[in-house]
């Protein structure tokens, strides 16, 4: 029963929790953090397959986590998750290494569908 | 730039025009009208006075033409008495043949001369020659008799004498051995009425010659009188041609006149001056072509200013569509840039409620057996529809699309509007609002954007339901095919629109709803975006008081991506 | 759920796992297959503004490149995820391409290094995008020794925006941007009070106050100041702002500050804005600097024209002279044209002739720098120095453009139809162009008057619009890339004209009215069609600049070695790169697929000698509650390419195609071991993916390995088809007759072929549905009957017979 290990980033508890909820429901190992810097703390001790973050958060934002992760633990697939959309956050998330980039809000089925392709294992031969 | 009221528009919009229109009117006409009238006034009072300078120079040289003819003549008779009755003795004079022979000699070819006769002193003819008994007359106390005694040449006036008839008198004096005697010539007078006339037929000018008293020495119209006085009047002695203008009652005439042999008598010629008329009627090329431009140039002028009216009217209208669509873009734009701005902030909350009714809905997955459970589903579903619903326009604003599905499915209109009738229902109910249905059977399906229709349903039912009040009503709704499409009419017994109002209501930003401070005006410019944009079309009719109706036609496949 | 159903759950996420990664890789491709669709007709849709035949709403262009910006960027996205990260360098061709549209969206960016306060003597002319307009000409006229100006400086217009933003103004103008464009009188009234009175209680940032004293304190200057407005964009041809913007005259020191919000607040008055908006000048891009100057002390002031304005080409000026009286007690004035030959003493009371000497000269050589006529305010102060306080561009009439719709040419029309890709008329001689001829570059170089007649359009003809007169193509669509290229070369053309080569032979002449969609027999001279004057439009000059980094096309040739991430300049060059790049990922997807296990496969009962086997990702099959676990019959395909390719192949009833010839039978058994004809081995499967519009089709048989890769649905522009072969059984000589075969046939089809050995490519693009299907069923055939054919290739002639016989439909049964 290989499942992923999901990591939800996201400052904002009322999205947050009820994501976690929903995702727990379908067999997926997920974490939160409501801040960058939690996230990296939680990084450091466990190996995430994804982890999905939002770009807008204060303090250490998704970008900057986005580059910690590539650089700390780079078999880690990141989603960047954000509700404001603009071409250049989004080159500049791809440009970094995000997995892929979703505008909320997003429907939990095709979040982790994305999360399934983009943790490693899942690729076209 | 002036920004002006509605009324003031349409007050405006009428009157350029009018006055505009007078305007070029006047100045066409004008220009057409003005110079016509004065090269016509001014050709036809040129050619007038052509005419009459033609006239006068005609009466002049015929004047005297006749003069000379007539002098001539007269002097040559006077002559050939004058030498006859000196190359022949008294004796001889008085033979009957001489005096025949002298008359065949002074007739010559021309005639005229009727008779000849020799008188001595005691005023007795002791010859005559001719168809008068004039033998025994005594012409002793006659006038012309002692004139001749005592001149020694005579020719005089025009008198019936003996003869009773109109002649005249030639006589010379021949004076013999202390003798005189009297040799004298008659001239018919018609004949020198004629040879006066002779010449003047060409012209129609009246001549005649009359005597130093005035009186007629011919006579050829009627209303010539021989030997009486003419109405011109005695002619003052004058050298040379005259003329004069004289007028007879309404008309105008030439009296021209030259004297003959000194101041004996004067030959006149009359002529008469055409008018205006006269020579318009003489010449009509002229009245008619003036006429003919007289009445084409106002044609004219109201057709070119018509025609001018007309296209400057369709650049005007041309223009202001032109400027209303760029206006109109222009406020579409807006619109989309205003919810751009706030379709950021919408995004996360919409997040929030998604998750958290996603966990209701898990709840209830799991635990089937809780009461309620099936309903509380099926309502929970709906709020995920329309949470994926906001979020399509909020991505669809951000010009980001996630959706891989298609857009555009097959929709049952009916189906859809029922759905939308059913999102407003407690509305319905608390409003006493009653829904009247009438859906066509066997309705096709039409491919397009589920979710755009049904935003154009909410909004039309919405101010169905704002437009009743509160106090009931019906709300009346149809779904039925129409051409290649289908048709859905949703149609209100509440407080219509207003006529004026009623093109402006798909304009954004409009609305009668200026208290709340929360409506837009951007309901209805939505759903015409919508119809367009799906490739249909949206229609309104409206009665205040009585209600108001919206037609929408959907075509079967909707022109999107 | 409780336990069992968790499992269960679990069991159908494992299968959906697998079946996730095709699924997701197909979504990302069809996805990527609609944006470039959507992108194609924004970008039409962008050019065609800009020919500026019609006004344009620069916010609907602005939305719509912004949408098309956004949606590139998803295609980038998608492309990287499908080939993991092969492309990534087109990131950074994307982020320079946005970069500069946002540039152009909204002016100059005024970057964090440019300076808030600059001398006027450091001011160029072209500084206008930072200090404006009126200060940018002041400037050049005092660096190039023109005339004397006054000494000052100038508040940049990054000193506007650092006060705008400080102040929170910002938004408020963008918020009466929207009201004007709402176009209510009141409300643009109030809404302009309210920004006038923030901008009243405002303060000026520090920074700025600070450098305002010391360039003070630095000019030594006791006297008093003129603060003038200086907007950018203001006093440049045809958008002249005149007299919009205020001027404060005879400052102190102390109150300079106190003017400079005075001039600021003057620029969000009604008749400001509204101008503005009219002129299509956005509010964001908008900036207002401001120049201090010193006052000059004048006795003789006013305003010189460089050419009166009615007879720009006389030797003449207008002139205007205000002068103060000893007394002061009123003031004199006189205007009126001067003759630069006259004698001057006597025309002008107020000024002597050697003055207006003077005047005339500064004024002629402002207007031969600047290259146009000039309107020049001048003061000349109390010791009689001449100065130049102000200078533009003066408007003087010309004949103004009118624009007409094209006028009907007089003539015979020998075909119309089609539709307007590019606008034009051209004449010329008709060349056809069929698929396969060798188009050479020669022969085209050397006339210049072609009219170049095609079945379809491609984009190598690019390389020849130059010297076309005009192109018609018998399919194509407007919004596809040759068309887009037509309108940038101005080369009229018509697309979608059905039978244009029946009627327009070769060597014709004719003349082509791309506008009305007519082609005239005989060689016509067009009337003269003059363009709009509207080119002048700040509006139009955004979208032309905007349309620039948008729609030509760099990278045209896929296969050339520029094809390349880093060639790509515009949005165009990005899109097209995506779109190829995406074919080639996607045209061995069924390849790839076939090895993922655990995938399940439908399975197709035909009377095929092959085994085919289909994977749905979606709306491809639609198979009968009754039939057998995955097993499907030919009708339960419902998606629309494999459909028709499918009946095309069950055509060819294989048992009758038997080897002519038994030279050819005895080259395959040398060649291979032989069997007899009816079960040469075929063996293998074949796999194919399907979705409702998309099937991609691999078999690999015996020795022939083929492959077809296509999408048909309503959307021509997402439609093509893509095909190859290789491999056969016969000798080298029958393999490369093979190829002659397939290639007469598929060009007579209307395919692009090209062939490399006995590699043959097919491509098929942008063709509407019909016409798609109808070369699917003929492939289905072709590939088919293809198997057998090496054997029947005995000589040269035969690929031409077969191929007859092929297209006559008599190949089925032989």
């Amino acid at each position: 029963m290989a499942s992923i290990r999901m990591l939800v980033v996201d400052d904002e508890s009322e999205f947050l929790e009820p994501l976690l909820q929903r995702l727990k429901r379908r067999g997926v190992e997920c974490t939160g953090a409501t801040s960058g810097e939690e996230a990296v703390e939680l990084l450091k001790k466990t190996d995430y397959d994804v982890a999905v973050v939002d770009v807008k958060m204060p303090g250490m934002n998704g970008l900057d986590l986005l580059r910690w992760i590539r650089r700390e633990k780079p078999a880690t697939a990141v989603i960047l998750l954000t509700g404001h959309a603009s071409v250049e956050l989004g080159i500049q998330g791809m440009e970094l290494g995000a997995f892929e980039y979703l505008l909320k809000p997003v429907d939990v089925d095709e979040l982790l569908d994305v999360a399934l392709r983009a943790s490693a294992g899942l690729k076209l031969p | 730039m002036a920004f002006s009221t509605q009324e003031d528009n349409i007050s405006q919009s009428r009157n350029p025009y009018l006055s505009l229109r007078r305007q070029m009117i006047t100045v066409l006409l004008g220009f057409g009208l003005i110079p016509l009238v004065l090269v016509g006034v001014l050709g036809i009072f040129t050619t007038i006075r052509e005419i009459e300078e033609r006239s006068l120079n005609v009466l002049n040289s015929m004047l005297r033409n006749r003069a000379s003819t007539v002098e001539l003549f007269l002097e040559e008779k006077l002559r050939l008495l004058q030498v006859c009755a000196e190359s022949h003795s008294a004796l001889e004079l008085s033979s009957d043949a001489m005096l025949e022979r002298m008359l065949k000699e002074m007739r010559r070819d021309k005639g005229g001369i009727v008779d000849i006769g020799l008188i001595d002193e005691t005023g007795r003819h002791t010859a005559y020659v001719g168809p008068y008994a004039l033998r025994d007359k005594d012409y002793s106390s006659e006038q012309w008799f002692r004139e001749t005694m005592v001149k020694g040449r005579y020719i005089s006036d025009v008198f019936l004498g003996f003869r009773r008839f109109p002649h005249v008198s030639v006589a010379v004096r021949k004076q013999e051995d202390g003798k005189n005697f009297v040799l004298r010539v008659s001239i018919d007078s018609d004949f020198l009425t004629s040879l006066v006339r002779e010449g003047a037929v060409e012209s129609n000018a009246d001549v005649f010659i009359l005597n130093k008293d005035g009186v007629y020495q011919t006579a050829y119209s009627p209303e010539q009188k021989l030997m009486e006085k003419a109405w011109v009047g005695a002619i003052p002695v004058h050298s040379g041609v005259r003329i004069v203008e004289m007028r007879k009652g309404a008309k105008k005439f030439y009296l021209g006149s030259v004297w003959l042999l000194g101041d004996k008598w004067v030959l006149v010629a009359k002529q008469e001056v055409p008018g205006v008329a006269d020579i318009l009627l003489a010449y009509p090329e002229l009245p008619i072509t003036f006429g003919v431009a007289l009445v084409m140039v106002p044609i004219l002028a109201l057709y070119v200013a018509r025609l001018r009216l007309r296209q400057l009217r369709a650049l005007e209208r041309r223009h202001a569509e032109l400027l209303e669509a760029v206006s109109h873009s222009q406020k579409i734009a807006a619109i989309g840039r205003l919810a751009a701005g706030i379709a950021h902030e919408i995004n996360n909350p919409l997040a929030i409620i998604q998750a958290q009714v996603g966990v209701l809905m898990d709840t209830l997955e799991d635990h089937p057996e809780v009461p309620f459970a099936d309903d509380f589903k099926a309502r929970i579903k709906k709020i995920e529809n329309q949470i994926a619903r906001a979020s399509t326009i909020t991505h669809r604003l951000l010009g980001f699309s996630r959706r891989v599905g298609p857009q555009v499915e097959p929709v049952d209109l009916a189906e859809a509007l029922d759905e939308t009738l059913g999102f407003v229902e407690k509305e319905i109910e608390t409003s006493n609002i009653k829904i009247e249905k009438a859906y066509e059977k066997d309705l096709p399906l039409v491919r397009t954007s589920l979710a755009r229709v049904q935003q154009v349903f909410l909004n039309l039912i919405n101010n169905a339901i704002d437009a009743l009040g509160g106090s009931g009503g019906v709300i009346r709704v149809a779904v039925q095919k129409s051409l290649d499409g289908v048709e859905v009419i949703i149609e209100d017994n509440g407080k219509g629109i207003p006529k004026s109002d009623l093109p402006k209501i798909f304009e954004p930003f409009w609305t009668t709803k200026t208290g709340n401070k929360e409506h837009t005006g951007l309901g209805l410019a939505i759903c015409a975006d919508i119809m367009r944009s799906v490739g249909g079309t949206i229609r309104v009719e409206s009665e205040e008081g009585k209600g108001t109706r919206f037609t929408l036609w959907f075509p079967l496949e909707s022109p999107m991506v | 759920m409780g336990r069992g159903g968790f499992l269960k759950f679990f069991r159908k996420k494992k299968e959906d796992e697998k079946s996730l990664v095709v699924r997701y890789q197909f979504q990302l491709f069809q996805q990527i297959l609609t944006l470039n669709d959507r992108v194609l007709s924004i970008l039409a849709e962008i050019e065609e503004k800009a020919q500026g035949k019609k006004p344009v709403a620069v916010e609907e262009v602005v939305k719509g490149i912004r949408e098309a910006g956004m949606d590139v960027f998803i295609m980038v996205k998608n492309l990287n995820i499908m080939t993991e990260g092969a492309h990534s360098s087109l990131f950074s061709a994307l982020k320079k391409v946005n970069q500069e549209i946002e540039r152009i969206v909204t002016g100059a960016s005024v970057q964090a290094d440019t300076p808030l306060v600059l001398k006027l003597s450091q001011v160029r002319k072209g500084d206008a995008w930072l200090v404006g307009g009126k200060m940018a000409n002041l400037g050049e006229v005092q660096a190039h020794d023109l005339a004397p100006v006054p000494d000052g400086f100038v508040l940049t217009a990054r000193a506007f925006n650092k006060f705008m933003q400080e102040n929170g103004l910002w938004e408020r103008a963008l918020r009466l941007e929207t009201v004007v464009e709402g176009g209510r009188w009141e409300a643009i009234e109030s809404g302009c009070d309210e920004v006038m009175r923030a901008i009243e209680h405002a303060k000026l940032p520090d920074e700025i106050q600070k450098m305002i004293k010391q360039e003070i304190a630095i000019s030594q200057d006791t006297g008093t100041w003129a603060v003038r407005s200086s907007a950018v964009g203001e006093d440049t041809m045809g958008v002249s702002h005149a007299g919009l913007y205020k001027t404060v005259l005879d400052v102190e020191a102390k109150d300079v500050r106190r003017a400079v919000l005075e001039v600021i607040k003057s620029a969000f008055t009604p008749p400001a804005v509204t101008y503005r908006f009219e002129h299509g000048l956005p509010a964001r891009s908008f900036a207002m600097a401001v120049g201090v100057l010193r006052m000059i002390q004048w006795k003789k002031i006013g305003v010189l024209f460089t050419r009166v304005p009615e007879r720009p080409h006389e030797d003449a000026i207008l002139l205007e002279v205000n002068s103060k009286r000893p007394s002061d007690r009123g003031e004199d004035h006189w205007e009126g044209e001067v003759k630069d030959a006259q004698p001057h003493f006597s025309c002008c009371p107020s000024l002597g002739g050697e003055e207006i000497e003077e005047l005339i000269s500064v004024g002629r050589s402002i207007e031969k720098h600047f290259g146009c006529p000039q309107d020049i305010e001048w003061a000349k102060d109390e010791d009689g120095k001449l100065f130049v306080l102000q200078t533009r561009p003066l408007f003087v009439s010309h004949s103004e453009k009118v624009s007409k719709i094209t006028p009907s040419l007089q003539g015979k029309i020998i075909f119309s139809g089609g539709k307007t890709a590019s606008s034009g008329i051209g004449g010329g001689i008709v060349l056809h162009l069929e698929m396969g001829k060798a188009v050479s570059s020669e022969a085209l170089a050397r006339k210049t008057n072609l009219v170049l007649v095609m079945r379809f359009p491609t984009r190598e003809i690019v390389r020849f619009m130059p010297c076309l007169k005009a192109i018609v193509a018998e399919s194509g669509s407007i919004t596809g890339h040759t068309a887009i290229l037509a309108r940038e070369a101005k080369c009229p053309m018509i697309v979608s004209a059905k039978g244009a080569m029946e009627v327009l032979k070769e060597g014709m002449e004719v003349t082509v009215d791309a506008d009305t969609c007519c082609v005239y027999a005989g060689l016509l001279s067009p009337p003269q069609t003059e363009r709009t004057a509207s080119s002048e439009s700040p509006a139009i000059n955004l979208v032309r600049s905007l349309a620039l980094n948008l729609v030509p096309l760099n990278l045209f040739d896929s296969t050339s070695k520029d094809f390349t991430p880093e060639n790509a300049k515009t949005l165009h060059d990005i899109t097209r790169y995506v779109h190829e790049k995406a074919f080639e990922e996607m045209f061995y997807f069924a390849e790839r697929v076939k090895d993922v296990r655990g995938l399940k496969f439908f399975r197709l009962k035909a009377n095929l000698p092959l085994e085919i086997k289909i994977f749905d990702v979606g709306g491809g099959i639609e198979a009968k509650e009754s039939r057998k676990a995955l097993e499907i019959l030919p009708e339960d395909v419902v998606s629309k390419p494999l459909r028709p390719f499918l009946q095309g192949m069950l055509r060819v009833s294989w048992q009758d195609l038997r080897p002519i010839s038994p030279q050819g039978f005895l080259s395959v058994v040398g060649q291979a071991i032989a069997s007899p004809p009816a079960e040469v081995s075929l063996g293998g499967s074949s796999y194919a993916i399907v979705s409702s519009e998309y099937m991609n089709f691999s078999t690999k048989a015996g020795y022939h390995f083929s492959t077809v890769d296509s999408w048909c649905g309503q959307r021509t522009n997402k439609n093509y088809v893509h095909f190859r072969f290789k491999g056969g059984a016969a000798d080298p000589q029958r393999r490369a007759r093979r190829v002659v075969f397939l290639r007469t046939v598929l060009d007579k089809l209307g395919f692009l072929t090209s062939a490399k050995g006995d590699l043959l490519t097919a491509r098929m693009e942008k063709r509407q549905e019909e016409e798609m299907l109808e070369c699917l069923q003929y492939l289905g055939r072709l590939v088919m009957c293809a198997r057998q054919l090496d054997m029947l290739m005995d000589d040269n002639e035969s690929p031409h017979i077969y191929a007859e016989a092929f297209l006559s439909g008599k190949m089925d049964k032989l």
